[in-house]
């Protein structure tokens, strides 16, 4: 399975929806540095086609840092379980 | 057995640098006898059509190093085919000898085939 790792806002960039075209079924996101602002919205206010698959995490800092309260069903990480992640998955692919 | 190496090319020819360094990353890898695989979709087909004419904006043509890398060893393309298909692009504006296209409909089942994605 796939970790894809996102680093853009969805209003500014296509990167998250392009992201969501290409994920296959069991595959996990990543949202970091802008892309946490995905986390935290109402689905209604996401521009996105597809919604957020059920295996997706936020990294932590990034959210708190910017003052975004993420969604309780997207669990929020630290770097040593990015790092986790990244060895558990095959490939990872970055979006930006 | 899983490929090796696949290199995503999301960006247009010209507006920044990404889409020069995505192609010289590939033809770097093909000579160092890595030959990888090439998937455009997003703006980045944009970099496949004809009848560009960058010198009109005093940069070098990214088409010639598309078709450098059957030289190298590349010799098939993938396009995503709803990329083409938003951008209301057909194959025919395409034309890139002695390359294949392939077009591919699931993303997401072409990536999982490979070890490493490079994302330009």
């Amino acid at each position: 399975m796939a970790l894809h790792i996102v680093n853009q806002s969805p209003y500014r960039s296509s990167a998250l929806n392009d992201c969501l075209a290409a994920m296959a079924g069991g595959d996990a996101l990543l949202l970091i540095e802008d892309a946490v602002y995905a986390a935290g919205m109402t689905p209604a206010a996401l521009p996105m086609e597809k919604p957020i698959p059920a295996e997706t995490y936020c990294l932590k800092a990034d959210a708190k840092a910017r003052g975004v309260s993420v969604s309780e069903k997207i669990p929020q990480i630290d770097d040593d379980h990015w790092v986790t992640l990244c060895v558990q998955h095959t490939p990872i692919v970055s979006w930006f | 057995m899983s490929l090796q190496t696949l290199i995503l090319c999301r960006r247009a020819p010209y507006g920044s640098a990404l889409a020069r360094e995505g192609l010289e990353a590939a033809l770097a890898s093909a000579a160092m006898d890595q030959i990888p695989d090439l998937l455009f979709s997003g703006d980045g087909i944009f970099q496949l059509l004809d009848n560009q004419a960058p010198e009109e904006i005093q940069q070098k043509s990214l088409l010639r190093n598309l078709q450098a890398l059957p030289l190298f060893g590349v010799e098939r393309i993938h396009i995503c085919q709803q990329s083409l298909n938003r951008r209301g692009i057909g194959v025919d504006a395409i034309a890139l000898p002695g390359l294949e296209l392939t077009l591919v409909e699931d993303t997401g089942a072409l990536i999982a085939r490979y070890q490493h994605v490079l994302s330009f």
